[in-house]
């Protein structure tokens, strides 16, 4: 999926691709093959080539701001030409429900076949003694199931694919 | 013994002000703490033993604000006022003021603040005493022939200075006798409206020099050390960003030399307690006096790290009559220390200030790390007052450690929301020039120009690819009312991932 965007100020193309647990992103024509790992609210890991790199974060509205080896970065996705965000054609081309975070999945709440709603339950992920329950961005039905309860899953892996275009 | 104060009045705000009620609290003395509106909530006001409101935003209206501050302390009860350094420090009618109302002018006598605060009778005064000053006019004319007849017999290029003058204000520089009328009359004016004193006098300019200073401490029974120099050569807009000591550029011999320059300074203009003789050291190691600061300076920290003296807590003990509690031969030099400022500034434009709201701080720790702050996440960095938002310092046993040190203390030194020079700051530490110690006034200038922040490919994939996540991650948790925020790095504590 190619997007725009704006690396202090700057707009940059930008290619993203998820393989297993591996991100390949491919930022003008640069490609690097990178592992995510978050550490709280305002830290991230960023693995290259089994160097971690912390990577401090704040969110402010559409800017998020990154700060990596003493240098602040301001990053914001650029809009479409349509004039629409391009966050939410993201999330309708989308069809894979991952982790937010690590941890364990509590209770599958769906099964495959299933139509679902938005907003609609679809498991609940224990991190930290805390129940965290995902839902599902938009109406569609759900194509696949990758994990069972009690599976220990990762930032970032897939746990629902669904299907959208029905 | 002389008694110490119960109880002062801290006429500043920032991390100086944090500075004090921190020398304060560990003499057991009370600290009072002095505010504008838009400073309610600054940390000086929470750390200090009583605070009190003085007034509007505007420095003129609350710290600038003589009788307000005076009143202050005597509703509280001190008998001190520590003006720390800007806003009142070297206002001499602040001194008398405080002095007429029975406090305690933490500083030096109203008198020598004025000697040494205009620069042409401080230029002659020493002159007087055998220190070296840079070739220039001992007074001051109007007449614009004899000007051009005195930079002519001194050669170009020459300075023009303002008598009044700190802050770079009022200084030209003249290359050719074409530019001369017009560079006067520009300074003069620059002069007028910065001091109300438009009185300008001439120096030769010196090429390429280092500047070079020496912290003084005199108490007032007639002792005076120095406690050695800074090098302050880095700087952006004739203002210093950072500082170290001891100078790559001076020898034992130098030192000595300048130690004692320094001290005669000091005796010439009856100065007493913490004060700074600022030098010019030319290329072929000869120094000429600069001016004297009439207060604690800035980068105070690196002197107190390579001494082991507080000195802020020598000023408070001087100001209530204490002697001096050691020599010249007690004072040594111990490692190397080095100061970087941090203000809130662009560094990409110009060190244009950068206001706005610090998102996100997290400051560096470790041994050897010193930083000296006045912020927090979710401040607020307004217009309304010098944009320093801190200090960071080093100690290490070696120039090159201590270098290593701080570039590793700023790569943890996270301040998101405003710009700061601190990716910049790791750059120029990098600088082989830097590393030899090979130093100027004009290295900024010479060798970082139009400086850009440049980020690698890896970053830039590291930066898009974080932010993309953090947006991710806000999509696909749920908006329901069972959980008021959609934001995971809001809803969701401290989390890990290394258990695959």
């Amino acid at each position: 999926m190619k997007t725009t965007w704006l690396i202090n100020h700057q707009p940059v193309n930008v290619q993203f691709n998820k393989q297993a647990n591996n991100w390949q992103i491919t930022v003008e024509n640069h490609t690097i093959t990178l592992q995510l790992a978050s550490m709280g609210e305002h830290l991230m890991v960023v693995t290259i080539q089994d160097k971690p790199h912390p990577v401090h974060l704040v969110v402010d509205k559409e800017t998020v701001w990154v700060f990596i080896h003493g240098k602040p970065i301001m990053v914001q996705k650029q809009e479409e030409e349509t004039g629409a965000p391009i966050a939410s054609a993201a999330s309708a081309a989308e069809s894979a429900i991952e982790a937010p975070m690590p941890g364990k999945i509590l209770k599958m709440l769906v099964q495959e076949g299933e139509k679902v709603q938005a907003q609609q339950r679809l498991f609940i992920l224990e991190a930290m003694k805390m129940e965290n329950e995902v839902v599902a961005p938009q109406e569609g039905i759900v194509k696949k199931i990758y994990f069972q309860e009690n599976d220990l899953v990762s930032l970032g892996q897939v746990i629902i694919e669904l299907d959208y275009t029905t | 013994m002389a008694k110490l104060f119960r109880k002062i009045l801290i006429a500043n705000r920032g991390e100086i002000a944090r500075r004090v009620i921190r020398a304060c609290h560990e003499l057991n003395i009370a600290a009072v703490a002095v505010y504008s509106e838009v400073d309610h909530h600054a940390l000086h006001v929470l750390e200090a033993d009583e605070a009190v409101a003085i007034g509007a935003a505007p420095p003129l209206e609350s710290y600038l604000n003589m009788d307000a501050i005076i009143q202050a302390a005597r509703a509280t009860g001190c008998d001190a006022i520590h003006p720390g350094y800007g806003f009142l420090s070297e206002n001499a009618e602040f001194a008398r003021k405080c002095e007429k109302a029975g406090l305690v002018f933490i500083g030096p006598s109203p008198e020598a603040m004025e000697l040494v605060g205009n620069k042409l009778r401080a230029r002659q005064t020493v002159m007087q005493h055998g220190v070296p000053v840079t070739p220039g006019m001992a007074s001051h004319t109007a007449d614009l022939d004899a000007i051009q007849q005195f930079a002519d017999n001194i050669g170009y290029p020459i300075m023009i200075k303002a008598a009044a003058g700190g802050g770079g204000k009022g200084m030209r520089i003249v290359h050719t006798p074409e530019e001369l009328a017009h560079a006067l009359e520009a300074s003069q004016r620059e002069a007028r409206s910065a001091f109300g004193d438009d009185t300008v006098y001439l120096e030769k300019f010196i090429e390429n020099p280092r500047h070079v200073e020496i912290q003084i401490l005199a108490d007032t029974h007639g002792h005076a050390v120095h406690l050695f120099e800074r090098e302050c050569s880095i700087q952006r807009r004739h203002q210093k960003i950072i500082e170290e000591s001891p100078s790559p550029a001076l020898d034992e011999p130098l030192r000595q030399q300048m130690g004692e320059a320094a001290l005669k300074v000091i005796q010439a203009v009856g100065y007493t307690n913490a004060g700074t003789v600022e030098f010019l050291l030319d290329e072929n190691k000869n120094f000429y006096f600069l001016e004297v600061n009439a207060r604690i300076q800035v980068e105070h920290p690196v002197t107190e790290w390579i001494t082991g003296v507080d000195l802020v807590k020598q000023q408070i003990r001087i100001a209530s009559g204490e002697a001096l509690p050691f020599q010249q031969q007690d004072l040594v030099q111990r490692g190397h220390a080095i100061e970087c400022r941090i203000y809130a500034e662009d560094p990409e434009n110009n060190f244009l200030p950068s206001i706005g709201k610090l998102l996100w701080v997290q400051e560096p720790v470790g041994p050897g790390i010193r930083v000296d702050s006045s912020i927090y996440s979710g401040m607020e960095v307004t217009h309304y007052y010098d944009p320093i938002l801190s200090k960071v310092i080093v100690w290490d046993e070696s120039r090159n450690s201590a270098i290593n040190k701080m570039i590793d203390a700023l790569k943890q030194y996270v301040i998101l929301g405003v710009r700061t020079p601190i990716p910049f700051l790791i750059e120029l530490l990098n600088h082989p020039k830097f590393r030899l110690g090979e130093l100027n006034t004009h290295f900024i200038e010479e060798h970082f120009a139009n400086w850009k922040l440049n980020l690698s490919p890896e970053e830039q994939a590291i930066a898009v690819m974080a932010a993309q996540q953090v947006q991710r991650l806000s999509r696909n948790t749920p908006t329901s009312t069972t959980q008021p925020s959609s934001n995971p790095w809001q809803t969701i504590g401290h989390w890990e991932l290394f258990q695959d």
